[in-house]
């Protein structure tokens, strides 16, 4: 599954950690390539359904971020079928939102080593994976191909 | 004076092909006659590359198997079990009627120099069928325990026709001696040597990371690994533990990494091409087996520099490291154990530093210019010994005998 090309810069969101528990996926990182903004909202967007879209505040200090997405608002948004949730960072003031990805370590292939338990939710299954591109993103009722 | 090393399949990937190999190529580099005979072939050229002074010969070439129509009788052969090879040994299947043929066939026509075998079968075969005139060494990689009865038998029958049996540990010397000492044949230990020539390049010991590595197996103890870890990663969040290799293991430990919630600090790398560069970057080394044949993964960390933790499982890891000078020995199976070794290192870099300092020294002795240095000198009194015998050998009695 990729993602679209032109939504990565070289402005981001670098993810250090994910912890999809205890009902949530809750993701910390910190803002590169763009000025520091503290707060900011989390905002993710089903991929070919560019109108469905979930906003959560997320909390900063300086460059780093902390937000969450709650399972049961993920699960009562997610369209029919096999779906793609991309997750973005926007900074208060800030005009473009930043993608949440993992570039500036040595880790090569992601996708296959940074992985994380599903969760389930409303009969839903949710899972965090990396992207081809390094990207963060979440599954709904899909297998992440490894 | 030529120096044959004969072995199951020098096409393949694998812990003995690659010490036969660097091991040949050191021999060739110091200007040895170096040839490498290979029971099969199954692609066109070896994955780990020789030395170009060395031949390389297949027995068997799969790549060409004999045509059922021009060739019958080798063709039925292939596929009729071996004769000569104890069903004991674990590699049984490789052999085959016409292994025995071509494997037989070329050890009796070996006139003089040496021939060194790797593995039991090619030990036996070699004891069996070699003129004595040959100075004739077989490698055993496994601890002689490790064998099954049938081909412990074997082993002491054939074995002591041999003229040195080399070992890698001096837990498999004792084994093997007492084993073989009656019947006057020589026991060596010689260990195998790191595969990186000169120096290799020191960890900085500054960042946050252990790491580990071996095939994803039972055996190799990742597992307790994993949970002797989990508490190093609830106190000290930044520290990772990077777990190099493949195997049958990866899922049900992925499984584990999940359900302990250590997907942030616990990582499945896979194999890599780039081991060596992926290992210098750790600060410890970890390894948690139940039992090692060598456990050369230890002295390749040390070479680097980092101190490593290891369970003092049989048989390798005692003897590569002392404990409290260049690494930590911790009780086999002893994961709290382990968890306060781990932890030692993670919080006194000053304990890295010293450890590491001392293991990169210790680890010079598995150096491949001193491995082959130990290895000419066996070689050298081995021919010298022959020569004073005289040529009174002949050809090795034939089977059954």
């Amino acid at each position: 599954m990729h993602d679209p090309p032109d939504r990565t810069g070289p402005a981001h969101a670098e993810v250090a950690e994910v912890w999809p528990r205890d009902g949530r996926i809750r993701v910390t990182g910190r803002v590169v390539g763009a000025a520091p903004a503290g707060a900011g909202t989390l905002i993710a967007r089903v991929r070919g359904a560019p109108d469905t879209e979930l906003r959560l505040p997320a909390e900063g200090r300086d460059t780093r971020f902390d937000a969450a997405l709650p399972l049961d608002e993920l699960a009562a948004a997610t369209p029919e079928g096999e779906r793609v949730w991309d997750l973005y960072l926007a900074l208060d003031g800030q005009e473009d939102a930043l993608r949440l990805g993992r570039h500036l370590d040595d880790v090569h292939g992601k996708k296959k080593i940074f992985t994380y338990p599903a969760q389930t939710s409303g009969g839903r299954r949710f899972e965090p994976y990396y992207t081809v591109q390094d990207n963060l993103s979440i599954v709904c009722d899909g297998e992440v191909a490894r | 004076m030529t120096i044959r090393f004969l072995l199951l399949n020098a096409y393949a990937v694998g812990g003995t092909v690659r010490t036969v190999v660097n091991q040949a190529n050191a021999l060739a580099a110091a200007g040895h006659d170096v040839e490498v005979v290979s029971v099969h072939r199954h692609r066109a050229e070896p994955r780990f590359p020789l030395h170009p002074g060395v031949r390389l010969i297949p027995l068997v070439d799969g790549t060409a198997p004999p045509s059922r129509w021009k060739r019958p009788l080798a063709y039925r052969r292939q596929r009729r079990p071996s004769r000569l090879v104890p069903e004991a040994e674990v590699r049984y299947d490789r052999f085959s009627r016409l292994t025995d043929r071509r494997v037989e066939r070329y050890l009796r026509s070996l006139r003089d120099g040496v021939l060194i075998t790797t593995r039991p079968a090619l030990n036996l075969l070699s004891a069996r069928f070699t003129p004595s005139s040959v100075v004739r060494v077989g490698q055993e990689h496994l601890h002689y325990s490790h064998h099954k009865p049938e081909l412990a038998r074997e082993i002491d029958r054939w074995y002591p026709r041999l003229d040195a049996v080399t070992v890698l540990t001096a837990a498999d010397e004792d084994a093997y001696r007492q084993q073989l000492g009656a019947g006057g044949v020589r026991v060596v230990c010689i260990p195998n040597p790191l595969s990186e020539q000169g120096t290799p390049p020191l960890s900085a010991l500054d960042r946050p990371l252990v790491v580990a590595a071996g095939r994803l197996v039972k055996g190799k103890g990742f597992a307790k690994l994993i949970k002797a870890f989990e508490p190093v990663a609830q106190a000290h969040p930044e520290w990772q533990l990077r777990i190099f290799g493949a195997g049958p293991e990866h899922d049900r430990l992925r499984e584990l990494i999940h359900e302990r919630h250590l997907y942030n600090h616990v990582y499945l790398m896979g194999a890599t091409q780039e081991f060596d560069r992926e290992l210098a970057k750790a600060s410890v080394f970890a390894l948690a087996s139940r039992r090692e044949g060598f456990g050369m993964v230890l002295a390749e960390a040390m070479s680097h520099g980092i101190p490593p933790v290891s369970f003092d499982c049989p048989h390798g890891p005692r003897e590569i490291i002392t404990d409290g000078q260049d690494g930590l020995l911790v009780p086999l199976g002893d994961t709290a154990g382990m968890t306060a070794a781990l932890t030692r290192l993670v919080e006194d870099r000053d304990l890295r530093r010293k450890l590491g300092g001392q293991a990169a020294e210790a680890a010079r002795r598995y150096a491949p210019d001193r491995i082959r240095g130990r290895w000419e000198e066996l070689l050298a009194e081995l021919l010298a010994a022959k020569g004073k015998a005289g040529r009174s050998g002949g050809a090795g009695a034939p089977y059954g005998l």
